[in-house]
């Protein structure tokens, strides 16, 4: 990303995203099927 | 949440989704206090320790996905854990704004409750079903996911602008979509694995518009 900000704090929102999907583990095949 | 099982339960009263609804926002009201909890007992911890604690966050989300099933108290305990967890992995990148620009820690707090507010009570309210349009936001989620490890390694202009607005478009979305599962859910076990979603809705939202607030020149 484009500022000065530490690696970390630049990925901390992905890696919270990261988590969201995890969350939904188990409604991918649902989802899958559309 | 897993909904393929055999016996479906009946429907729940008035009072029941009531009381449904209730239990999981008090649910993530204790995980957001852990969460703020975990967060000051780590705000002198090191990058490399936020890490540690992600993935034993990760560990602990995935395993209340599988006790969620057999056990609510056991669910509930892996939920707060997480929470806790969650906070400690968050402490440095909420003392980096604290230090570089405390304001937009009270802007992305007072801004999340207006947006999880909002689209929390219209997903709660509508008649529509908002299933399809959860189901291609899930997609985007994973794709903004791949557009921000990428924009940390090769230079795309304002991609920090961009991730946070597509981010806090998709999570209003899926605000919405999660309020309206807790309206239409017919097991009271769902809700610590409703209340796991909607606080990470509810944290996706802050750390967006932190990144929005906090990086303003």
């Amino acid at each position: 990303m484009s500022d000065n900000a530490p690696l970390t704090v630049l990925l901390e929102p992905d890696a919270v995203a990261v988590l969201t999907v995890a969350a939904a583990l188990d409604r991918v095949p649902a989802a899958m099927r559309g | 949440m897993s909904s393929n099982t055999a016996a479906v339960p009946a429907p729940l009263t008035r009072d029941e989704t009531g009381t449904l609804f209730g239990q999981t926002m008090g649910l993530v009201a204790v995980t957001a206090g852990l969460f703020a909890l975990g967060a000051y007992l780590g705000r002198n911890m090191s990058y490399g320790w936020g890490w540690v604690f992600w993935i034993a966050g990760f560990a602990s989300l995935i395993a209340m996905n599988v006790v969620a099933q057999r056990s609510e108290r056991g669910a509930v305990t892996l939920l707060f854990g997480f929470g806790v967890l969650i906070g400690l992995a968050s402490a440095p990148t909420l003392s980096y704004y604290a230090s570089t620009n405390p304001q937009a820690l009270w802007q992305a707090g007072g801004a999340t409750a207006l947006v999880i507010g909002g689209f929390g009570a219209a997903g709660y309210a509508t008649r529509r079903d908002l299933s399809g349009i959860a189901r291609a936001l899930f997609w985007a989620l994973i794709a903004l996911i791949v557009f921000g490890i990428v924009a940390i390694f090769v230079k795309i202009p304002h991609s920090s602008l961009i991730y946070a607005v597509v981010g806090l478009v998709i999570f209003a979305g899926l605000t919405a979509y999660d309020f309206q599962r807790l309206r239409n859910a017919r097991d009271i076990r769902t809700a610590p694995l409703l209340a796991a979603s909607i606080f990470l809705d509810v944290l996706n939202v802050f750390l967006l518009l932190l990144s929005l607030f906090g990086n303003r020149d």
